[in-house]
């Protein structure tokens, strides 16, 4: 291909490769699946939040007629490893010794219906002796507090860099502390200024529709097959050969269309239960969970953010000091590579001379929090955003001014050892406040009516991420794309097919991306980080690349030209004004039957010491927002009359799937920062359902909603794309307060900013 | 998720129900004899909309009586001076219904509870033997002053709106119509703007009713001279009226301000 | 009164007799009995619309309505939208030429809603698209492509007439 030849298939708002399927009922997704024979799972839950397990007797369910197994903590042996996590083994697949929160698994039932099964369950006799509960941040870090974890389970600390370190329960109820610190200290004391302050972030459920889902079977007595709604087959394939004490090559990990996850799907969910059930009938199982029960599984880390940040009277930005605690409920899942970016991010995209910040994982007796759009960066650019605007406020300075100031150049490494920016932020920013009306917003003022921006800042692209994808090319030119990258709504696999395409010279409906199997496809670390496109994208170009140079070698021996004069259009050989049919040139020489090219590519960011966290950031991901927004003093309610959110795609590859993911993002960011949350009781989860727990639906539409698709063109992966899906959901909530405190003079610092929450705050203000 | 009663353990949300007995009745009088003869009593089906959502719940169905195959208690009517309104009648039927007119924003107010799709099947007599602080019926009927009628085996029964709550066991009653009381300049405004926390339903003509609603609690009704200021009227608030998502001293304020404008639009009718 | 139900009625116009259990709910009476897996089983509580199918004509959450209930209806599903030479309905077309979906989950139940949003009213405003949406919960999209996609669909099935 002629690099500098205009691009065919990218950055056309092309229909996405799975839009027939979708659109007629006809993509298949796990809880689709049925097997001869196949069995169905249901988990008996605590109602009780913190209790040792005292005896369960499930001889009544045992019996009971079409039941076939019934999996307690007792009946597991010695031949399985009987917990999971990801860098910190706490979470047994049903209890063990204790419950640590209200809906923590306490048994497991197949039977051949799921009216039996549920049948089953109420048969199940369960005693526990009941321990103080400990219901949030500051209940677990309370001196005598009830400790959930008497012992530190199993768990490791990854290598750091330069500046980062963590280390394993600091004290009672932290399972993980992240620290960074760059710079000197001292420059505390030559700040004119120094503000502390403290934000409150709330608790999301994912709330996607289709449930956590597996359908397991064993077969030959010793190899699992697995199908799974998952984002990290290779992840996952890992921890069950932990788990089951079985090689990998005895586990095949598949995964069809994924209904939503937003972070969620990430390592063991339903499939230890599927698993262990199908190993104790015989027969497969279906272990699909509810969707109240998704409540209980998995959800965002609420948390408590305390920024010291010091500065000049020119509103210089020095020093930023900052203490961020997590609640991470009752199991760590993901919550220290939470806490490992959240302490990363908590500076923002701003300059300083000096950065330290810890993070700690704080136990509850509550679900577990793990991955969630954002990973950490939502609760930091919440804080971090609100403040730029409240030191802003305190120096005299415009928000807009004080953070052009600040922000990293174009280039400039973020700290020390990372990589360069690859936006240009200020353009960014300016181009969100120009739609906004900022600079115009005092000429007519109205009551209650405010403006305000923010800034969402993330590194994406995930840590020491490896990527591979193989592309095969048939002697007709059918493309086969092999890859893991698990198609989760976002358009990944019409992304990287246009990739291919694009580099191949052939039409995007070519190239087939190939079900993903951890059998056959190859090795991908997760669908997460918005790596996508940023790490896999790589893999593939590079694939595609060598594919085709493979291609052009050919034909160049066969025609006896240079493979540089010579040019690949959909499977034809373009030679000067000839286009020669590559098929019978195929056949020519390997024979009638044909042949098929194939070709490899990888990618994984260097590991590097002097990057704080082993390898340089990938991409940096950036979402861009403002809100118009008015208050009802009488109510607290707020209206958005227009939010305007914006991403930096470097180069598009479908600009509708961008947006896409833009709108998506910021829309959920919205519900957080209106109403959206998990409401405790203690540790009673009191909107645990999808009639009770609210979500922004079409009419929750601000009156106008705008977002722009920036396309730089500074991003590492294929024609300068840069990661999308996670940066539209972080500048929202920090925007509408800012646009709140423009409005009234109220600072509110805690989620959502609910009409009660707000209107407290005018009344203490008053 | 359905915390059994006393139990220590949860159960999941039942999605298929063991096999059940089905009545299908043609007339109210069978429906209300199946009702009264089974030994345990049928659980009644219209909608679906909250049968489904109680079976979720871990609702046991021994039988059911499905609603549906019985020729009436639907549409309204206004009669001696009531507007009555079958339990069948859907939210859908009732938004555009001519004699739902006979109290000015009533009609507006069914047409914005729920949404397009469940209006179509909800029933508005489902919505309030649900007896959910959630659902906004009751909070309507509060204010209208309405009255339940309920027929069962043993007779007719009338209840007042308000006392729904508290009527115990109404396993063996179906619930049949919904009369309203057509006073002098009767109208109501609901002001839903700021559901999920409080929804308010203020009814004009003659005495004053304002009835305030949230997720977590039953309606309060206050009733008094339309005279009063907003805040005498909201004075009248129990004084436990707080759930996890808000304040008495909220409800109150709020809700003080909120019928201020509600009876600037009853005014302007 | 009997606890098995014999059912007679039509899938996306096809003919069906079948004698089911009556505790079957529509939606698995859809997708077990039937094999039509495109309508989709989410918060199991007519909420989130995902499993949202035509019962003569009006949009029903089949995941809270039972199966005896269809009993001489007809039933239409998203797998009944596309002719017989597999051309799609104008909404089913506008939801992909204009990537109004993401996940996919809730899009059978989208499409369905807006169809009979536009069976009723083939020239909505956008207000009432938006309302009529307000029905069925995507946690993907963020609603705004959906509602241009439902508008396109009118706008193709009569050029020239948006409100």
């Amino acid at each position: 291909m002629n690099e500098s030849a205009r691009l065919e298939v990218v950055g056309r708002p092309a229909r996405r490769k799975d839009a027939r399927e979708k659109v007629r009922g006809k993509a298949g997704y796990t809880t689709d699946i049925s097997l001869p024979g196949m069995l169905h799972a249901k988990a008996l839950r605590s109602a009780i939040a913190h209790a040792r397990l005292v005896g369960i007797d499930a001889s009544a369910a045992r019996e009971l007629p079409g039941v076939h197994a019934v999996l307690t903590g007792d009946g597991i042996g010695d031949d399985i490893a009987p917990t999971y996590g990801y860098f910190i083994k706490d979470q047994p697949i049903v209890a063990l010794d204790k419950v640590r929160y209200e809906g923590d698994t306490v048994a497991a039932v197949a039977a051949e219906t799921e009216a039996i099964a549920d049948a089953a369950l109420r048969l199940i006799k369960v005693e526990y002796e009941e321990l103080p509960p400990v219901a949030s941040i500051e209940d677990a870090l309370s001196d005598g507090a009830a400790e959930l974890f008497e012992e530190a389970p199993m768990g490791i600390v990854p290598a750091y860099g330069t500046g980062a370190s963590a280390e394993l329960r600091p004290r009672p109820n932290v399972c993980y502390r992240f620290n960074y610190e760059t710079g000197s200290p001292d420059v505390f004391e030559t700040c004119d200024h120094v503000f502390e302050d403290t934000f409150h972030f709330s608790r999301m459920q994912h709330f996607h529709l289709e449930p956590f889902a597996a359908v397991a079977q064993w077969l030959d007595g010793d190899r699992i097959e697995v199908s799974t709604s998952c984002q990290n087959p290779f992840a996952l394939r890992k921890e069950l050969g932990r788990v089951f004490k079985l090689p990998e090559n005895s586990i095949s990990v598949r995964v069809p269309f994924v209904g939503g996850g937003y972070g969620s799907k990430n390592n063991c969910k339903a499939e230890p239960i599927a698993i262990l059930l199908a190993r104790m009938t015989g027969r497969p199982v279906r272990f699909a969970l509810t969707h109240d029960e998704n409540f209980l599984t998995n959800t965002q880390h609420a948390a408590v953010l305390k920024l010291k940040t010091g500065v000049m009277n020119d509103g210089t930005l020095v020093a930023r000091d900052s203490e961020i605690f997590l609640d991470s409920g009752a199991y760590s899942d993901a919550s220290p590579l939470v806490a490992e970016k959240a302490g990363y991010r908590i500076p923002g995209p701003y300059r300083y001379r000096h950065i330290r910040t810890s993070c700690d994982c704080v136990m509850t007796n509550t679900a577990p929090a793990g991955p969630f759009r954002g990973f950490g960066g939502t609760q930091t650019s919440w804080a971090c955003e609100s403040q730029m605007d409240m030191i802003a406020d305190r120096l005299g300075m415009d928000p807009l001014e004080f953070r052009m100031k600040n922000l990293i150049d174009l280039g400039e490494p973020f700290v020390p050892g990372e990589s360069g920016m690859d936006s240009d932020l200020r353009a960014g920013l300016e181009l969100v406040a120009r739609e906004i009306g900022y600079h115009d917003r005092k000429k007519n003022p109205v009551p209650n009516r405010g403006v305000g921006l923010a800034l969402g800042f993330k590194d994406g692209g995930g840590v020491n991420k490896p990527a591979q994808a193989r592309i095969k090319v048939s002697t007709f030119g059918d493309i086969f794309l092999h890859c893991g990258t698990v198609e989760i709504g976002q358009g990944a696999h019409s992304a990287l097919s246009a990739v291919v395409a694009e580099i191949l010279g052939a039409p995007a409906g070519r190239v087939r991306y190939m079900p993903i199997n951890t059998d056959h496809t190859p090795y991908d670390q997760g669908t997460n980080a918005s790596s996508a496109i940023s790490v896999m994208g790589q893999a593939v170009e590079r694939a595609a690349r060598s594919l085709r140079a493979q291609v052009l070698d050919f034909a160049a021996d066969r025609l006896g030209a240079e493979p540089q004069d010579l040019d690949l259009e959909d499977w034809h050989i373009r030679k000067g004004n000839e286009a020669l049919p590559l098929a019978p040139m195929i056949m020519g020489h390997f024979g009638g039957t044909g042949w098929e090219f194939t070709a490899d590519g990888f990618h994984k960011a260097e590991t590097d010491h002097s990057a704080p966290l082993e390898t340089q950031c990938v991409f940096w991901e950036l979402g861009w927002g403002a809100a118009d927004i008015e208050v009802d003093p009488d109510t607290g309610l707020i209206t958005v009359h227009k939010l305007v959110v914006s991403g930096d795609a470097g180069q598009a590859i479908n600009p509708l799937v961008c947006r896409g993911q833009d709108e998506g993002a910021a829309i959920m960011g919205l519900g957080q920062a209106l109403f959206e949350e998990m409401v405790y009781d203690g540790t009673r989860l009191m909107n645990g359902d999808a009639f009770a727990y609210r979500v922004p639906m079409a009419q929750d539409l601000p009156a106008e909603f705008v977002s722009i698709t920036q396309e730089q063109g500074h991003g590492p992966g294929p024609f300068g794309a840069k990661g999308m899906g996670e940066g539209g959901m972080l500048p929202v909530a920090p925007a509408i307060a800012n646009a709140l405190f423009d409005a009234t003079g109220v600072r509110v610092a805690a989620l959502p900013l609910s009409p009660p929450r707000v209107k407290a705050a005018l009344a203490k203000n008053s | 998720m359905s915390p059994l009663d006393q139990s220590p353990n949860m159960l999941p949300p039942v999605r298929q129900l063991p096999p059940f007995r089905l009545f299908r009745p043609t007339t109210t009088a069978e429906a209300v004899g199946i009702l009264g003869s089974e030994e345990t009593p049928p659980i009644c089906y219209a909608g679906g909309t909250d049968l489904c959502l109680s079976v979720h719940e871990g609702r046991s169905v021994p039988s059911l009586l499905t609603l549906n195959t019985l020729d009436g208690l639907r549409g309204a009517e206004v009669r001696n001076g009531t507007l009555a309104i079958g339990a069948l009648a859907t939210f859908d039927e009732l938004s555009t219904h001519d004699q739902v007119t006979a109290i000015p924003g009533l009609a507006e107010a069914l047409g914005a509870i729920a949404n397009v799709r469940i209006r179509f099947r909800a029933t508005i007599g489902g919505n309030v033997v649900a007896r959910r602080t959630a659902y906004e019926v009751p909070i309507l009927l509060a204010a209208l002053d309405a009255r339940l009628v309920f027929e069962s085996s043993v007779g007719r029964r009338e209840l007042a709106a308000t006392d729904i709550w508290t009527a115990g066991d109404l396993d063996r009653s179906l619930l049949t119509e919904i009369e309203i009381p057509l006073t002098e300049g009767l109208a109501l405004d609901y002001d839903r703007t700021l559901r999920p926390w409080m929804t308010q339903a203020a009814a004009g003509g003659g005495t004053e009713r304002v009835a305030v609603g949230t997720r977590f609690l039953r309606p309060a009704l206050l009733s008094g001279d339309p005279g009063d200021s907003a805040e005498t009227r909201f004075s009248g608030l129990p004084g436990e009226f707080n759930d996890v998502l808000l304040t008495r001293d909220y409800v109150s304020g709020t809700g003080a301000a909120l019928l201020t404008r509600q009876r600037a639009r009853l005014a302007k009718g | 009164m009997s606890d098995t139900v014999s059912i007679t009625c039509t899938v996306n116009g096809e003919p069906v007799a079948a004698d089911v259990p009556a505790s079957t709910t529509l939606a698995d009476f859809i997708r077990e009995a039937c094999g039509l897996t495109g309508t989709k089983i989410a918060c199991g509580h007519a909420v989130c619309g995902a499993c949202t199918i035509h019962l003569d004509g009006v949009p029903v959450a089949s995941c809270s309505a039972y199966a005896f209930e269809a009993d001489g209806s007809e039933i239409r599903t998203v797998e009944g939208l596309e002719d017989a030479d597999g051309e799609l309905d104008p909404v089913q077309a506008a939801f992909a030429d204009l990537s109004a979906f993401q996940c996919g989950y809730c899009t059978s139940g989208m499409i369905m809603l807006a169809r009979a949003l536009l069976d009723r009213d083939p020239n909505p405003s956008g207000e009432t698209i938006r309302k009529w949406l307000s029905s069925n919960i995507c946690r993907c999209t963020g609603y705004e492509m959906i509602v241009e996609a439902v508008a396109r669909a009118a706008e193709a099935a009569n050029p020239g007439t948006m409100r």
